[in-house]
């Protein structure tokens, strides 16, 4: 139990617990296929210019990545025991990539977290940092993106 | 396309005004259903304000809309590695740029690693990172 000058009593998950339960932990597989529409609308969403037929821009392996996980971030608050009054904020974001992704190109798409760890900042006060990797695969089962990703758990329940 | 790519070569920043239409967008097609991004209730709840905050994701594809313009193609882009530093707001204005941090001339073709940034216009920083480009014409 952690006590915060201004906030009261704050009671995080137990951070063993959690790193016991979370790190290498796999998500199920899952699977995705970027359609052409979704591009197109993806591009003036991500204020892409120029011709939405060209190759795809470099931030679909996350899009294609995070929908196709075989989770979702609903679950994976719930695997972090995410309280009614914690937030959660992207922390960190790594891609990389061979080439562009495809359309109507279905990737598998595997998981696991990597790590768990806590931190407490002056402001924020005590969170939770998840990293998980995702892996996403050509139909043949070649690399075609790495995405690592960290959630990071604000608490303040 | 030829670029100029040495240490310090700056890419030409790009502005952005942030709107809370295509937040609803990429929710759709990223599945994300955390309501800060298309709810004002949910961001008041929250306690952030009462304006729809930008993703994560978007913010990065304001900087690689950035490092593509400069590189002249959107199959470039090899590597990208962020943090994130900050929220946008739905109504804000930003700016997203970069500089070549170093150039690989190992490999064929040339790679080229740049510092990039997206900021509020204040000067406030949103995101920080590397992206890594293959570079175009670099003569191997």
């Amino acid at each position: 139990m952690i006590v915060l000058a201004d906030e009261g009593v704050v009671s995080p998950p137990e951070l063993r617990e959690l790193r016991e339960r979370l790190v290498g932990f796999r998500f199920p597989d899952g699977a995705t296929v970027i359609r052409r529409h979704e591009v197109w609308l993806g591009n003036e969403a991500m204020l892409v210019p120029g011709d939405a037929d060209g190759p795809l821009p470099a931030l679909w392996p996350l899009i294609a990545g995070l929908r196709g996980m075989g989770t979702n971030v609903a679950d994976l608050c719930e695997l972090a025991r995410m309280g009614p009054d914690d937030s959660i904020m992207f922390g960190e974001l790594e891609i990389s990539q061979a080439a562009p992704l495809e359309i109507d190109t279905e990737y598998s798409i595997q998981g696991e977290i990597r790590d768990v760890v806590r931190r407490t900042g002056k402001r924020s006060g005590v969170f939770d940092v998840v990293t998980f990797e995702l892996q996403v695969l050509t139909p043949s089962g070649t690399s075609a993106a790495t995405v690592t990703n960290s959630f990071v758990f604000v608490r303040r329940s | 396309m030829t670029v100029t790519a040495e240490f310090g070569t700056e890419i030409p920043p790009i502005q952005v005004h942030v709107e809370s239409a295509p937040m609803k967008v990429f929710t759709l097609i990223t599945d994300d259903p955390n309501p800060i991004h298309w709810d004002p209730d949910a961001v008041r709840a929250a306690g952030l304000g009462d304006r729809v905050i930008n993703q994560g994701g978007l913010n990065v594809g304001y900087v690689l809309n950035a490092v593509t313009a400069w590189t002249g193609s959107r199959a470039s882009i090899i590597g990208t590695k962020v943090r994130f530093l900050g929220n946008a707001f739905a109504g804000d204005d930003l700016v997203a740029g970069g500089a070549v941090a170093s150039i690989d001339h190992s490999t064929t073709p040339s790679t080229a690693t740049l510092n990039v940034w997206l900021r509020h216009e204040d000067g406030a920083d949103l995101l920080a990172g590397t992206v890594t480009v293959r570079l175009p014409d670099s003569g191997k």
